[in-house]
């Protein structure tokens, strides 16, 4: 009788112990010798884009790093050249690719009429053989800045055929983003062709860019759709500690730089607030930060336990965090390899693998799977 | 000389005291214009905050160390060309402070990609505000220097 206690503790072993079994995987490297790996978008069972910051678009084929990049990829905005933010960011495709080969890439561009300052730009072009062509612009972050931190750069398409891109605040500019005249820590919603659809929240308001789908968010790298295609995941950096994770609603406001629970990188306060009606609260922050780079919902079978849980890439210390929901709350986190670096992104495979970015000059693509 | 690295200390935690209330300043009253709740007790609450943790909390080196050798350096550079020039050291000393200020809120960004790590000096009126708390540091310490002379 005395001994029942002891009941919840073998069971909570027990459970461990399958738990780990089922979500047990091998890693292989698919390719490396990436600058600065950011995006990957998965075309098919055997083909991969990998976006490198410096400006190179590469190509995955068979488990092949193919070594000529794909040309026609317009020139980055590179400050500073050992790219800690910046340059070459996202790449997606379009939800029919295989009709019109159309793929679509972000990254910081300089001004044309002042090369000091640059802009968040994403760009479609048609896919041809080693080639971008039929490439134009479909959105400019506005106003350009001066500083090249923040961008966001996140492209994520949704079930009726918009998408999604988060805009950062530049670092040095947030107090704009609880302003709607700027795309400053704002995600905008644009038709795949860059044109704005007629049902965003601000369309038609006096003094709102009509782009606009959400605010006051500071430095949004990660979004993903869930699974039951209606759900918005991203997340964003803190300043010092306070990264959050948010499920992202169509006109709110993220409270961003009146609420937060980081402080700023010389130890000031931002505010001393860090919840406030009308400012949306994010499901699951950290303290201290983990600078959270990406983020994927698992959608494969390859691994049972795995599904629909939330991966996100982080790169301090630099990890992958295993996220279990339940009703959109956050009721678990598992850290996964870490001893592997600074981690840029996670993406799920057509196989049910899942695939991995390491950052830095000599980044990796990493494969998880099961035998 | 033990008075005078008083002195010193006393003007540093002064420039320091000033550059946080400032820091604090500029971003409560942003809060306050977007119509968060801010009152006097959450402003001094506020201050009080950043003094521990702009000198404990930031990624950056403590703002007191950071001032602390910007105004030793300062002065030094003062204190020898005084060796060799006649000006009132009130005045010069003044300069001096100043421009280590002005040097440290305009060289820091630099060092940082442009990234303003110091909040309060954002704005050109911040520089300039953080320059004249150097200049009133120096004034002071240059003021001592020729009384006790």
């Amino acid at each position: 009788m005395r001994f029942h206690f002891l009941f919840p503790l073998v069971f909570i072993l027990f459970a461990n112990a399958v738990i780990s079994a089922d979500s047990e995987f091998k890693m292989e490297t698919l390719a490396e010798g990436l600058d600065h790996a950011w995006g990957i978008a998965v075309v098919s069972d055997n083909e991969i884009l990998v976006t490198e910051g410096v400006g190179r678009l590469r190509r995955i084929v068979d488990g092949q790093l193919d070594p000529v990049p794909i040309k026609g990829i317009p020139p980055v905005f590179l400050y500073p050249d050992d790219l800690t933010q910046g340059g070459l960011c996202d790449v997606a495709l379009h939800p029919r690719y295989n009709e019109n080969q159309l793929i679509y890439l972000s990254f910081g561009e300089a001004d044309k009429d002042d090369p000091s300052l640059n802009a968040m730009t994403v760009i479609r072009g048609r896919l041809e053989g080693h080639n971008l062509v039929d490439v134009q612009q479909i959105f400019k972050a506005e106003p350009p800045r001066k500083t090249a931190a923040h961008y966001g750069a996140r492209i994520l398409f949704l079930g009726d055929g918009t998408m999604l891109i988060t805009s950062g605040d530049g670092f040095n500019y947030r107090d704009q983003a609880q302003t709607l005249d700027n795309h400053v820590g704002k995600i905008v919603r644009l038709n795949d062709d860059g044109s704005i659809p007629d049902d965003n929240p601000f369309v038609g308001m006096k003094d709102a860019l009509p782009d606009i789908w959400s605010f006051g968010h500071r430095n949004p790298t990660g979004m993903a759709l869930g699974n039951d295609g209606m759900t918005i995941f991203e997340h964003e950096h803190g300043p010092q500690g306070g990264d959050e994770l948010n499920i992202v609603n169509i006109g709110k406001n993220y409270g961003w730089p009146l609420i937060t629970y980081g402080l700023d990188y010389s130890g000031s306060l931002i505010t001393p607030f860090t919840e406030r009606e009308g400012l949306e609260q994010p499901i699951k922050y950290w303290v201290p930060s983990i600078a959270p780079s990406a983020l994927a919902i698992y959608q494969g079978d390859m691994f049972p336990d795995w599904k629909d849980n939330l991966f996100i890439t982080a790169m301090v210390p630099g990890d992958l965090r295993r996220l279990t929901m339940i009703n959109d709350k956050v009721v678990g986190e598992e850290i996964m390899l870490s001893e592997l670096g600074r981690l840029r992104n996670v993406v799920n495979s057509t196989d049910g693998s899942l695939l991995v970015a390491t950052d830095g000059p000599d980044g990796k693509i990493i494969r998880l799977y099961k035998n | 000389m033990l008075k005078k690295f008083t002195i010193f200390v006393a003007i540093v935690i002064l420039v320091m005291t000033l550059f946080i209330v400032q820091t604090t300043s500029s971003y409560m009253l942003y809060l306050y214009q977007m119509g968060m709740p801010v009152d006097l007790k959450a402003f001094f609450l506020a201050v009080w905050t950043d003094l521990i943790g702009m000198n404990f909390h930031g990624l950056l080196p403590p703002i007191a160390l950071v001032i602390f050798v910007v105004l030793g350096v300062a002065f030094l550079v003062a204190h020898l060309i005084l060796k060799r020039i006649s000006v009132e050291k009130k005045y010069f000393y003044a300069f001096a402070g100043a421009s280590g200020m002005f040097t440290l809120v305009t060289l820091f960004p630099a060092l940082t990609y442009d990234l303003e790590m110091y909040r309060g000096a954002l704005t050109l009126l911040g520089k300039g505000y953080l320059t004249a708390t150097g200049a009133l540091g120096g004034y002071i310490f240059g003021l001592n220097l020729q009384r006790q002379s």
